[in-house]
């Protein structure tokens, strides 16, 4: 029987949130559950209050954008010790200069582009869920990141 | 930057192309099906519509409203979110129009930096009513690209703001 795979969807669109997991699902990725998170402030505190193994964030939501998202779930990370676990934007930009921003400077780890289709999903995103699934198996990603000696945080970023 | 840009009328050539060829590329990995750009006077006005509008700056600013007539937008919400249920003054119509928007929207600014023009969007802002319209600064700046589909027939207004574009932020 396969692990859950917590996965955190934050779009301020219901829509998108609902395609985003229909998608996810029908990719068959991971067996994900879902917590949806209509902006970043809601997402932050979700992510604070409860473990993810994964999140999907839009790039483009008023008040909190995607970017700072990213980059205040890195820093509660590094804070506290935890695992940094895969985040990807889900963005309507094309542009490669601020996808690569949130790669390089922000610490995501993967982009999907709107609209997107299940086999893209499936092709992008393999790694990311690889990942949430370990660390899942792992026992979640709330576990210190210099205790897991088993190696798999320097498999995934070492 | 504005400095270097082509003049007027051609900046607005290359965004209607832009625009056109995003409509059309978005449809169809939306909904898999075509949309075909007319030469007709477009939808009835006077049919209720839920529009997404969104607004670019950089090296041109202008504004984008994508209005979607009741039984498109009923369309469109049924088939992206699987439920044919859906009314047109129900919450997931105007999001579906919001999200339309902002993947045209992100399209458009992809495609206008390969023809080199720089630009930002904004955030979509939603409005429902009939005979919706965008009052530009200059009557000669607007321009309508109507189309139909297999979802039903929409039209886009562009409204061009000043000829001198705005300055994007940090830019």
């Amino acid at each position: 029987m396969s692990v859950k795979v917590r996965a955190l969807v934050v779009d301020d669109s219901a829509v998108m949130r609902k395609m985003v997991m229909r998608s996810l699902t029908q990719a068959e990725l991971a067996d994900f559950e879902f917590t949806e998170a209509a902006d970043g402030a809601d997402a932050l505190q979700k992510f604070q209050e409860q473990p993810f193994e994964i999140a999907f964030i839009d790039w483009n939501m008023p008040n909190m954008t995607g970017y700072e998202l990213v980059c205040a779930i890195r820093k509660w990370e590094s804070e506290h010790g935890y695992q940094p676990i895969p985040l990807v934007m889900v963005t309507s930009e094309k542009t490669m200069g601020k996808m690569q921003q949130a790669l390089d400077e922000g610490g995501a780890d993967a982009y999907i582009a709107k609209p997107f289709t299940v086999e893209e999903l499936q092709s992008k995103l393999r790694k990311c869920a690889a990942r949430a699934r370990e660390l899942a198996e792992a026992g979640g990603a709330r576990q210190p990141a210099q205790a897991s000696s088993g190696g798999l945080f320097k498999r995934l970023f070492g | 930057m504005s400095c270097q840009t082509p003049p007027h009328h051609e900046v607005c050539d290359t965004v209607l192309r832009a625009v056109s060829d995003a409509v059309r590329c978005t449809f169809e990995a939306m909904y898999g099906c075509q949309a075909t750009q007319t030469e007709d006077s477009g939808p009835d006005p006077n049919v209720p519509s839920v529009a997404g509008i969104i607004g670019f700056v950089g090296d041109r600013t202008f504004t984008l409203c994508w209005s979607l007539p009741q039984g498109t937008a009923e369309r469109l919400a049924a088939h992206m979110l699987g439920d044919e249920t859906i009314q047109f003054d129900s919450d997931e119509t105007a999001d579906v129009a919001g999200e339309l928007v902002n993947i045209l929207a992100g399209d458009v600014v992809a495609k206008l930096d390969g023809a080199g023009l720089k630009v930002q969007m904004s955030l979509p802002t939603i409005v429902r009513g009939t005979a919706l319209q965008l009052f530009p600064n200059e009557p000669e700046s607007v321009a309508y690209l109507h189309f139909d589909s297999a979802e039903g027939p929409f039209s886009i207004r562009l409204t061009f703001g000043e000829r001198q574009g705005l300055r994007m932020p940090g830019a």
